[in-house]
């Protein structure tokens, strides 16, 4: 070293650029560590951040309802008539009182202000009868003492004039002003059901035990908006005692018959001609009395509430034989008050109590929640009604006063119970774990069961973990511990370079085409699973016979590659081997042998396709990782196991399989993990049925394809939105805590195998 | 600093051995080992005797260890390997094709540079290789890892902890659980390839003294990079140098009178 670079080294490591290099480095190594730790801390709350999101948005489920007083007046008209419906408008500005007099009163829900007083077109006969047709819009039905019946209707119409915004009740008479004639006699009880194209009235005149059944068929005039009734059928039939209330069906076929006890008669009108009485059953306890009898939104369940507080809901059950039966599903009671008044929501299951002793109380039946009680005076509420988006209600109660409500109640159809739980659904014939989100009409019980999408989840993954763990872990052992590293150097890569493949196009092959072509070539999948192994084995065992000059014709560890063409032929063989065992086995075709003989469904698009399929994008996963933790065994432990005078399967098995065990661990949960959030593959290739069956031949519905095919139709902040996101969040959680299970598995099994 | 390690030679009992007077263990005639194209040992020719300890020294890349390797066949977990020549055990060929490689093996045990406990526990690690030759019988196996730990000197250090894990042990343990391993499925020959190496003064000492015990039983050879080791622990001493045998005599002579000069030149610090 000359003197010169001497001093100028001298120079570059003391002097006063030192001090300069120093401050540099330290400043570097400062801003590596905060920035490194800024990313970690942001990492961990970005993740937080989503979980606080999706719990913000999943919370209000849960929350409770609340009601709030808005205004109290008396009722418009005065008590000494009784009420008999109240209309509401959807903004809650305009109501309608109809008492058992016949006045019609319109009044403005602020103040009271009457605008609308009329009495009805029929005049010459008494009032005997009065049924509600259809809640939501307001149609209804008044029975005469001469036997006619009058069906009116009840609308809001919105004006501007002014400018200011003015809703007026407008009442109807669709079918003429006349009525219709029934029966001669006056009608004690009247039920009516309306469908588009056809009526049907059931009457029962005072004091006489025979029912009078008529359909009408609706037939609207040219010239006119007039609809015309014509009579379709009649009939009349005796039933076995006096009743007290009747109630008919949504579909025109259930009416039942109920006596103040609690006597129950189902009938059913399915055949017009011969109606006939299918069972006769008790609805309440002994010793109660019913006090209020209504039908849930949807005109299939039954509420009865009665004397002692209790609410109890009926619908029509179909047993195994396919008949008909009444079946108590639930109750509801929250205090032992007696139930004077229900009201019902127009579009949900929820209903409303008003009991004896003033109190107010919010429900809902599917998901079998008591949501709110409030007491809204200390005298029995005479009648209790929703507005018609269930954001509030009226109560009138027996001494005249009539109270309006706000209610925010906007997420009533799921509990804890009603999403993993077994529920029983209207027109169900037992409780099931369903999920049933969307439907045409208004008065659809949702059906929001979390159970069947989780179940889901798990066998489509579980089905193909099947399917690729045998495959990626074997695989990685040969390569990692058998091939030599040259081969090994291309088939690594080629393995992973799968993982690149969008799951789309994966998913799409297996529904398009792999779903037809495995249902048409069944026997040949099945027989792969056998054909296979078997031929891979045999093969084996015929080259370790084959003389040695031939064997060493090939190195060891590249001899893989001779089981290409062996594969390919035995996956051929397979194939053309399905006709003839269809023939043999199957009667010609397996596929209509497993549903007619074996008795066992098969959907095209099922659990064995998702396993092909699913699978296939799994085994990068799991090989990769698995070949990582093998291939780093130390050198040193497998040739320690070798000195040992141990095979190379013995080492396999007792050295580096145990010390790769870890890593192995991580590869399958890894996996897992990844077929629990896997999309679009079970999405195309799944049928997406949320079915409850671990069965290979039927599909599934998962949570993350439910949440792709379901995120984009619903509304933003409805209880379906929110129950998407709950099961967002479950499909987090399911991934957080299998991740947290496998990190504490594999940390432990590191601290036991202490290498890797 | 050679003159000291003659005098270590010097105060042993061993002098006046002859390799003529020996029974042999293994012999080997004209043995060649080739890398892919590079020859790595040439014409190597010698006679190991029976119960004795015998050390290979001479400088980095001489092929000692790739020599002490074909002991045990484990050059022939490298692919590129190839070798001719002759080697038998007791006058059996040991690279005979009929012969089982894993036997092999199993007669010729091996002791490794670094420490290499399995991730098991002691009483594993010691019934791992009676268990690859099918011994399960409880008694059998409890008394084998007693006498072959005790013949490792290690009984009263792991009698406690048999169950424990391994690597939780000291490196001179582990070296010594490793030589236990290797004991206990009685071999004809232990190799035992630098094994103070990596290990601190107190465990090579310890190790130093139980080879002195095992060649009561046992056919010794070991490779060592310090000739000192090699003088203190050896009756035989073979000296390579660039893949061929330069010197093979018995150890006092090697050290106190060389008769190669490349020799002389090794073991008195001239280069290597």
């Amino acid at each position: 070293m000359s003197e010169q670079t001497k001093q100028g080294l001298h120079d570059t490591l003391n002097g006063p650029k030192t001090k300069k290099r120093l401050a540099i480095r330290r400043f570097k190594d400062h801003a590596a560590k905060y920035g490194i730790s800024v990313g970690g801390v942001s990492i961990i709350f970005a993740v937080f951040l989503i979980m606080f999101f999706l719990m913000y948005v999943v919370l209000p489920i849960f929350t409770p309802a609340t009601i709030e007083k808005r205004v109290e007046m008396q009722v418009p008209g005065g008590m000494d008539t009784k009420t008999l419906h109240y209309a509401l408008d959807d903004h809650r500005e305009a109501g309608v009182r109809i008492t058992d007099t016949g006045r019609i009163i319109g009044f403005s829900t602020e103040n009271a202000d009457v605008m609308l007083d009329k009495t009805l077109p029929i005049q010459n006969s008494r009032i005997t009868s009065f049924t509600l047709i259809n809640e939501a819009e307001n149609e209804f039905a008044f029975g005469f003492a001469d036997g006619r019946v009058l069906i009116g209707k009840i609308s809001f119409r919105i004006s501007y004039p002014n400018n200011q915004r003015l809703v007026l009740p407008v009442i109807e008479w669709p079918y003429g002003e006349e009525g219709k004639q029934i029966i001669n006699e006056p009608i004690e009880q009247l039920a009516v059901r309306e469908r588009e194209t056809a009526m049907m009235i059931v009457v029962q005149a005072a004091g006489s035990n025979v029912l009078h059944v008529q359909t009408f068929r609706k037939r609207s005039s040219f010239l006119s908006d007039e609809v015309q009734l014509d009579l379709d059928e009649r009939t009349q039939f005796t039933t076995e005692s006096h009743v007290d209330h009747m109630l008919l069906g949504g579909l025109m076929r259930d009416l039942v018959l109920v006596s103040h006890d609690g006597q129950a008669y189902y009938y059913s009108l399915a055949n017009m001609s011969q109606p006939e009485l299918l069972q006769k059953v008790r609805v309440i306890l002994p010793g109660e009395t019913l006090t209020s009898v209504r039908f849930l939104n949807g005109n299939t369940s039954m509420m009865f509430g009665t004397d002692t507080g209790r609410v109890v809901q009926w619908f029509p059950v179909r047993d195994k034989n396919n008949d008909f039966a009444l079946q108590e599903i639930r109750s509801f009671q929250r205090d032992s008050h007696p139930v004077i008044s229900m009201g019902m929501e127009a579009t949900r299951k929820g209903f409303a109590v008003g009991d004896a002793q003033g109190g107010f109380h919010l429900y809902y039946s599917t998901s079998h929640r008591h949501l709110r009680s409030v007491d809204v005076a200390n005298e029995p509420l005479s009648f209790v009604r929703f507005a018609p988006r269930s954001n509030g209600a009226i109560v009138e109660t027996a001494s005249g006063r009539l109270i309006s409500y706000d209610i925010d109640n906007p997420h009533p159809e799921v509990s804890f119970g009603s999403l993993w739980n077994k529920v029983w659904y209207e027109g169900y014939s037992e409780p099931t774990h369903t999920w049933q989100s969307s439907s045409g009409n208004d008065d659809f019980e949702f059906k929001f069961s979390l159970t069947p999408l989780t179940f889901g989840t798990i066998k489509a993954a579980l089905y193909s973990m099947l399917f690729a763990v045998p495959i990626a872990i074997f695989a990685a052992i040969y390569t990692a511990f058998f091939m030599d590293k040259r081969t090994r150097q291309w088939v690594k890569p080629s393995v992973e370079l799968i993982e690149a493949l969008p799951t789309v196009i994966l998913g799409f092959l297996a529904g398009l085409w792999l779903a037809p072509y495995v249902e048409s070539n069944l026997p040949a999948f099945f027989a792969i699973i056998i054909v296979v192994p078997l031929g891979i084995l045999l093969f084996g065992y015929g080259w370790s016979r084959m003389p040695d000059k031939i064997r060493l014709m090939i190195p060891v560890g590249r001899r893989v590659v001779l089981m290409i063409p062996v594969v390919a032929f035995l996956g051929w063989l397979s194939m053309a081997m399905s006709d003839p065992l269809q023939y043999m086995f199957f009667q010609g075709d397996m596929r209509t042998w497993l549903t007619e003989t074996a008795g066992i469904t098969y959907d095209q698009r099922n659990a064995m396709i998702i396993g092909f399929a699913m699978g296939f994008a799994l085994i990068p996963t799991i090989f990769s990782v698995a070949e990582d933790a093998i291939y780093s065994v130390p050198n040193y432990l497998v040739n320690g196991s070798y000195a040992l005078g141990a095979s190379g399967w013995q080492t396999l098995k007792g050295v580096v399989l145990p010390t790769a065990s870890p890593g192995i661990f991580s590869a399958i949960m890894l996996g897992f993990g990844r077929g629990v959030g896997e999309t679009m593959i079970v999405l195309m290739a799944s049928g997406n049925t949320p079915l409850m069956d671990i069965n290979l031949f039927e599909g599934m519905r998962t949570l993350s394809a439910n949440l792709a095919v379901e995120m984009g139709e619903t509304e933003v902040d409805s209880t379906h939105y929110r129950v998407l996101f709950l099961a967002g969040l479950v499909l987090f959680m399911f991934t957080f805590f299998f991740n947290t299970v496998a990190e504490v598995v594999r940390q432990r099994m590191r601290r036991k195998y202490g290498q890797l | 600093m050679s003159n000291n390690t003659v005098k270590v030679a010097m105060d042993r009992d061993n002098r006046g051995l002859a390799l003529s007077d020996e029974k042999m263990a293994i012999q080997v005639k004209d043995w060649n080992l080739y890398y892919g194209k590079s020859q790595a040992l040439k014409n190597v020719t010698m006679d190991l005797p029976e119960n004795r300890v015998t050390a290979f020294i001479g400088p980095s890349g001489c092929g000692k260890s790739t020599l002490l390797r074909c002991f045990n066949r484990m050059n022939d977990l490298i692919d590129i390997v190839s070798v001719d020549g002759k080697m038998l055990l007791h006058g059996q060929d040991m690279y005979a094709k009929e012969l089982d490689v894993a036997e092999i093996r199993r007669r010729i045990g091996m002791v490794f540079q670094k420490p290499n406990p399995f991730p098991k526990s002691i009483y594993e690690n010691v019934a791992y290789g009676l268990r690859l030759q099918g011994v399960n019988d409880k008694k059998t196996l409890d008394e084998t890892v007693e006498w072959a730990l005790k013949g490792a000197g290690l009984w009263n250090e792991a009698k406690d902890r048999l169950h424990e894990n391994a690597l939780g042990m000291s490196g001179g343990q582990q070296q010594r659980l490793c030589i236990a391993r290797a004991i206990a499925i009685q071999p004809e020959v232990l190799l035992l390839d630098e094994p103070t190496s990596a290990l601190d003064p107190i465990s090579t000492l310890a190790i130093e003294e139980l080879i002195f015990e095992l060649k009561k039983d046992f056919t010794i050879l070991i490779v060592t990079h310090n000739m000192q080791q090699a003088a203190r622990v050896s009756d035989y001493t073979a000296f390579m140098y660039m893949g061929e045998l330069v010197e093979y005599t018995d150890t006092d002579s090697l050290f106190t009178n060389p008769q190669v000069k490349r020799t002389e030149d090794y073991i008195t610090g001239r280069y290597g």
